[in-house]
């Protein structure tokens, strides 16, 4: 039995996601996937250059760590007619950790230009005509994601980044400053028109993310959690009515934005691909899971930045909203649904078949889905 | 004499340490990261290796045990009781996949026709066998340092000796 078929809105997805998880299902096979070669990309590169008839020289292309479903590659160009400097390219393997589109993110950041601190989203390959996978040139935007002294600390992609107290008393102003502004984007102007908008119904904007947590769970999980079955029906029975629908960025926490480590100032936002319409209080729920959090040993601090009520305090303050602890809950169980789907299902499954060029990092992260296993139980268990 | 496993996983991990880590130039970021992941893989395998056979028995065990009260109280219409057929034509030989697909189709079951009663025991049994089997795979695992305080978890024997004593609570 597959939930879906069971559901009184079965197959209620956001059209983008449906597309997404349905070419993922038909395209991926099981056929192995080779990273590309530096030397492979540097002629990608200057070929399409040619082809968008920039006169373009490429230099210096290098791959950049960190990623964890992206292969990353940054680059020089001069005498291109645009700005001269390094440029970042953003390459979806053949099975990415997250399914994503390219053009959506690249939407996204094009019309967050104005609004925060993004990088220059200039070139899109979306089919991957080039590429040969979906692709997008970005500028590249110095800074670190922590600091490299005063005992900044993080483990892979981010999660549990240890920030000094200097540094979190110069970033988490910034860090609310900023989502407030993402929240008050304007969705309905611009690119951002152009998404998918959850209102049918008051509820659609949860049973959306519900549902496509819960079906990618049963796409890729190779061996059944009787706890991930309990999460998905406590989901879908507990859909939380949305009053104010907003630009939800959907991966906001410490590890997805830059700063300049001198002067303590967010230099970019990173990660929208997952960014859509939705609830505010789904951006919220994501940054209070304790996985982006670190403790100094008296205090456990949200991302690395503040106390959680602090937090919840702050965000409230800065926008007028207020914080639902119903709808809270709900989206802290969808997190926990979505991070438990990528690590113990995609995760798992794109190290298996060899799809991804950070099968390693895969398998590493799976592990961490036993926190949020843990994590699931305290939370229904306080039902 | 054949080297024991831990011999071998200790020499590749000084032949990541002492000679190919610092051969990579460190301009080579996702080599390096791929590097370190390897060799805390490696470590990780180290300390797991001897208690693999134990930790397949306890996980069988506890998929099964939930299995077995599971089935003894489900209670329901059309789509619970055929759910609570199926996990009863497994019998008590069911492979792990196999017991743990069937509690699935129940739990899901239960959620479109379960009795109240049956229902809210259900939740409580998940639950229980959802924290025996996170406490111990997190204290497997502890060597990735995601935990906020990995120190605090038991070792590896013990874990797995409170999994075996707390069978009893999803029984």
């Amino acid at each position: 039995m597959r939930l879906a078929d069971n559901a009184s809105n079965p197959g209620d997805l956001e059209p983008l996601v449906k597309r997404l998880l349905s070419q993922k299902a038909s395209a991926r096979g099981d056929q192995p996937y080779r990273s590309f070669r530096v030397e492979e990309v540097s002629e990608l590169l200057r070929q399409f250059f040619a082809k968008e008839n920039l006169a373009a020289r490429v230099d210096n292309v290098m791959r950049v760590g960190g990623g964890a479903s992206k292969e990353q590659f940054s680059f020089s160009l001069s005498a291109t007619g645009q700005s001269d400097g390094r440029y970042m390219l953003r390459l979806d393997p053949l099975a990415a950790i997250v399914e994503t589109d390219r053009e959506r993110e690249f939407q996204t950041i094009r019309a967050m230009a104005d609004i925060v601190p993004v990088p220059k989203a200039l070139l899109l390959d979306p089919k991957g005509r080039h590429f040969g996978q979906p692709a997008a040139i970005m500028t590249f935007v110095e800074g670190t994601t922590k600091p490299s002294a005063e005992g900044g600390t993080s483990n892979v992609t981010g999660m549990g980044t240890f920030i000094p107290a200097r540094f979190r008393a110069l970033l988490a102003p910034q860090f609310i400053t900023h989502l407030a502004a993402i929240h008050a984007a304007d969705w309905r102007q611009g690119e951002l028109a152009r998404f998918d908008v959850p209102d049918a119904d008051p509820q659609q904007a949860a049973r959306w993310q519900a549902n496509w947590w819960s079906y990618l769970w049963q796409q890729d999980r190779g061996q059944p959690l009787p706890m991930a079955a309990l999460a998905m029906v406590w989901l879908r029975e507990n859909l939380p009515p949305t009053s104010e629908l907003v630009l939800v960025h959907a991966d906001y926490r410490t590890g997805n934005y830059l700063f300049d480590e001198a002067s303590g100032e967010i230099t970019a936002i990173l990660d929208w691909e997952f960014a859509h319409i939705g609830d505010y209080h789904e951006d919220l729920g994501w940054v209070v899971q304790r996985i982006f959090g670190s403790s100094d040993g008296d205090r456990f601090y949200v991302s690395g930045l503040m106390e959680r009520d602090e937090f919840l305090d702050a965000y409230s303050a800065a926008t007028g909203r207020n914080v639902d602890p119903k709808a809270l809950k709900f989206y802290e169980v969808l997190g926990l649904m979505k991070m438990l789907a990528i690590t113990l299902a995609t995760c798992v499954k794109v190290a298996r078949n060899g799809q991804n060029h950070q099968g390693i990092l895969a398998t590493w992260l799976s592990t961490a889905g036993h926190i949020f296993t843990s994590e699931l139980c305290d939370l229904l268990e306080r039902d | 004499m054949n080297p024991s496993p831990q011999v071998r996983l200790d020499s590749m991990m000084k032949a990541l340490t002492d000679v190919i880590l610092p051969a990579i130039p460190a301009a080579s970021e996702l080599a390096v990261e791929q590097a370190q992941l390897l060799l805390g893989h490696l470590a990780i395998l180290r300390g797991q290796i001897a208690f693999l056979g134990e930790f397949e028995d306890t996980e069988l065990r506890a998929a099964r045990t939930l299995a077995n009260a599971l089935g003894a109280i489900a209670e329901g219409s059309r789509c619970t009781e055929a759910a609570a057929a199926d996990l009863a034509r497994l019998g008590p030989n069911g492979t792990l996949d196999e017991t743990l697909m069937a509690l699935e189709s129940l739990i899901l079951a239960a959620a479109e026709d379960g009795t109240p009663e049956f229902k809210a025991q259900l939740r409580k049994l998940v639950i229980r066998h959802g924290r025996i089997m996170a406490d111990l795979n997190r204290s497997v695992f502890a060597g990735t340092r995601f935990e906020v305080a990995p120190d605090s978890l038991p070792p590896l024997p013990e874990a797995l000796a409170s999994a075996a004593a707390a069978m009893g609570t999803i029984a």
